[in-house]
């Protein structure tokens, strides 16, 4: 976002814009790659705040072995700032009142606080812990936390039908963070709606680990895109990971005082 | 006073409005409870004659409701533990009873409840508001009652406490293990003049970021010791240790400095008491591997060095120890973890290993096994003769403060030596072995760090529903 600011760049963008159906050829892959991406920030730009209720489904190659119940708070950043998060776990049991608390930052590693409340201790998470499984599930930390569009370069690929006869732009996309588990994702985004329906995670040593789709997607407050279902598969365990996410709901009212320490400890009410 | 509250609540739930109140209150809440067995092997009989077997039950019920939109909150929490063998392990507690009030940037915590400060992980220092639950757990407490209201500030968070009566430390009974040589008689607990049971104490607690990489913590205590001295109880036809509290004021500080999978650790307090001013700080260092060869295992080092200015009359055994310590996150669906420490004392060579391994069995059900050795038992001043250790006991600044000591020890003192004669104090094994006894009867500092070594492990399913 700071680039925004920045008047040559905006010197730059301007005359871009002049120069009309000239510049969508002269755009490289990278700056297509990125301004998809560009697109599908600005799309859920105004979000505001939401809640909603997470279902993790965790199988093996053959059958379901556990679940983990979540229930989730969002709140998009102003100005400057990154979207905040607080996510807290209803079941296991054992695992009940444990809480995720994170602040995106847009130029730095994002803060994340965990809960433990049989200890009623708040661990601050280390920023490389990342690429680790989230709640043992086929999603990392880094998968769940939300990302910001400065956290990577991208290059566009190609167009492709996807599913549901939908057509959709095909961009790699690589972590500039080298904490990362990846060295590069591919992500199909619809040409209408620029919803990721679909990403391919390659791991460090380049290899395809994983495959997302999202499906049953709706519109909420005639603007913004939520999949019903998320699912991971992981190609190397065979393993994967259904997340369903129901009862969201916007303009919930939070604010900043929801998101800091305190409201961490009492997320379980 | 549990009459007044008693009556005053027969009084509101016979006005209808309240009850209509209470009602909706307890139709929104939601109750969850737990139970959990565990079993205790001792590798040896105790030296008390105590049994090699415990089972104990644990059980507990959590209450929550909130209304006003999720600007009130309430939680109740009663917890039970049954001991096969220790009477004195088995107790009631209310571990919670609190009602949140959420304001703005503001929160209001009235009630009975538990409070964590500190950065560490062998010790915890500055944490100073629960009494600890010492017959029930590691890192058990206590639930105790206060007003805390808490601040959310540009400058950080301040947290004021107001800490209404003071709980006292449980101990074991003479039936139990893990306890001192000298049992410890909880119901004869003296206080200094200043303190007592219905004490209100004062707490205060900012912390902060200093930067993306630092957190400060700082904090004020003004109350009752949580942790007590012993004084011998003179009976020597049924000699047992007594706790006696004081009031102390602390002032603690905490930082932690986090930076890709380092972290480094401090906790530090300064404090006066009646008996004395002392320091005391645990610093540490911790890498943490995250996914080892290509693994979901995390692998976390700790390193924590720890240091009492008290040295040997230091509450605990932690006085001048190095801890070190490994941790196994298996990032399973199960949680699969298993940490490993040890605590080592390099003057007397004190060395205390730990396993802990947990794993969740289903949805409900968890299990947890811990493993304690004592290596090596650190003897104090071992090094000196029988001779200098009386010499110590004499001139040590405790019998002149009670003078009814010094010559219950000093004729105890005498009569021995009229009975064994004087050769008796250059005697190596049993000269030492009396003169222990004798220190731990007169001397009135904390002998609880001389447990007995009770080698043990322990086997904890808990069901939750």
């Amino acid at each position: 976002m700071k680039y925004m600011k920045n008047k040559k760049s905006f010197t730059a963008i301007a005359l871009l814009a002049l120069l009309g159906v000239a510049t969508a050829q002269a755009e490289t892959p990278e700056e297509k790659g990125y301004n998809i991406f560009k697109a599908a920030e600005d799309q859920d730009e105004g979000y505001g705040d939401s809640e909603s209720d997470m279902l993790m489904i965790l199988k093996n190659k053959q059958e379901a072995t556990s679940e983990r119940e979540m229930s989730t708070k969002n709140l998009e950043g102003k100005g400057e700032e990154g979207d905040k998060s607080l996510m807290v776990f209803l079941s296991p049991r054992d695992q009940a009142g444990t809480a995720l608390l994170t602040h995106q930052h847009k130029n730095r590693d994002d803060d994340q606080w965990l809960y433990l409340p049989a200890l009623k201790r708040v661990k601050k998470i280390a920023s490389s812990k990342k690429s680790g499984p989230f709640m043992g599930s086929e999603f990392s930390f880094e998968d769940i936390g939300g990302q910001s569009l400065e956290d990577y370069t991208y290059k566009y690929l190609r167009d492709e039908p996807c599913h549901d006869g939908l057509e959709c732009y095909v961009v790699e996309s690589y972590p500039k963070d080298e904490n990362s588990g990846y060295t590069r994702i591919v992500t199909w985004v619809d040409k209408e709606h620029y919803r990721t329906v679909k990403a391919e995670f390659y791991d460090r040593k380049k290899s395809h680990l994983k495959t997302m789709t999202a499906s049953g997607f709706k519109q909420y407050k005639d603007k913004f895109w939520r999949p019903e279902e998320l699912l991971m598969v992981n190609h190397q365990t065979g393993r994967s990971t259904v997340l369903k996410q129901t009862n969201i709901e916007f303009d919930t009212s939070l604010s900043d005082s929801d998101f800091n320490k305190n409201s961490l400890k009492r997320a379980r009410y | 006073m549990i009459r007044i509250t008693f009556a005053g609540l027969v009084a509101l739930l016979i006005s209808s409005p309240a009850f209509a109140f209470l009602e909706t209150f307890l139709e929104q809440g939601e109750w969850r409870g737990e139970t959990g067995v565990e079993y205790r092997y001792f590798k040896d009989p105790g030296e008390f004659g105590q049994s090699q077997h415990d089972v104990a039950l644990r059980l507990g019920a959590e209450y929550f409701t909130s209304w006003n939109d999720g600007d009130d909150l309430f939680t109740f929490y009663p917890y039970l533990i049954l001991d096969s063998e220790d009477s004195e392990r088995t107790h009631f507690d209310i571990r919670e009873a609190l009602w949140i009030h959420v304001g703005d940037s503001w929160e209001l915590r009235s009630g009975i409840t538990r409070v964590f400060w500190g950065k560490t992980e062998f010790i915890n220092l500055v944490d100073v508001i629960n009494q600890e639950d010492l017959v029930d757990d590691d890192d058990e407490k206590l639930g105790q009652p206060m007003i805390n209201l808490s601040l959310v500030h540009d400058w950080g968070l301040f947290d004021f406490y107001l800490l209404l009566g003071f709980r006292e430390q449980t101990f074991p009974g003479p039936d139990g293990r893990l306890r001192s040589p000298l049992p410890i008689d909880s119901d004869a607990a003296r206080y200094s003049s200043d303190t007592g049971q219905n004490d209100v104490d004062f707490a205060v607690r900012w912390q902060r970021p200093l930067n993306d990489y630092v957190d400060m913590a700082l904090s004020w205590f003004s109350g009752v010791d949580r942790d007590p001295w012993f004084s011998f109880n003179y009976d020597l036809s049924n000699p047992m240790l007594v706790p006696n509290y004081q009031h102390k004021d602390q002032l603690g500080l905490e930082l932690e400095y986090l930076y890709e999978g380092w972290a480094v650790k401090l906790e530090a307090v300064g404090a006066r008491s009646q008996r004395e001013d002392y320091w005391a700080a645990v610093a540490g260092v911790e890498y943490s591997f995250y996914g080892v060869f290509g693994s979901n295992i995390d692998i976390t080092s700790i390193t924590e060095f720890m240091r009492d200015s008290r040295d040997g009359s230091a509450p605990g055994y932690l006085e001048h120890d190095v801890g070190f310590g490994g941790r196994f996150n298996f990032n399973d669906e199960f949680d699969t973890s298993i940490l490993g420490g040890i605590l080592w004392d390099p003057d007397t060579e004190e060395k205390v290993v730990s396993v802990e391994f947990e794993r969740r069995i289903n949805a409900n059900l968890f299990l947890e096994i811990e493993a304690v050795s004592v290596l090596e038992r650190g003897r104090v001043e071992v090094d000196d003769t029988n001779a200098e250790i009386i010499a110590d006991l004499l001139s040590s600044p405790v019998f002149d403060e009670d003078a009814f000591a010094y010559n219950e020890v000093f004729d105890f003192l005498v009569g021995l030596l009229q009975e064994e004669g004087i050769d008796i104090i250059f005697d190596d094994q049993f000269g030492v072995d009396v003169l222990q006894q004798l220190q731990s009867m007169a001397d009135p500092s904390r002998k609880i760090s001389i447990i007995e070594s009770d080698d043990y492990i322990q086997a904890t399913l808990t069901f939750y529903y």
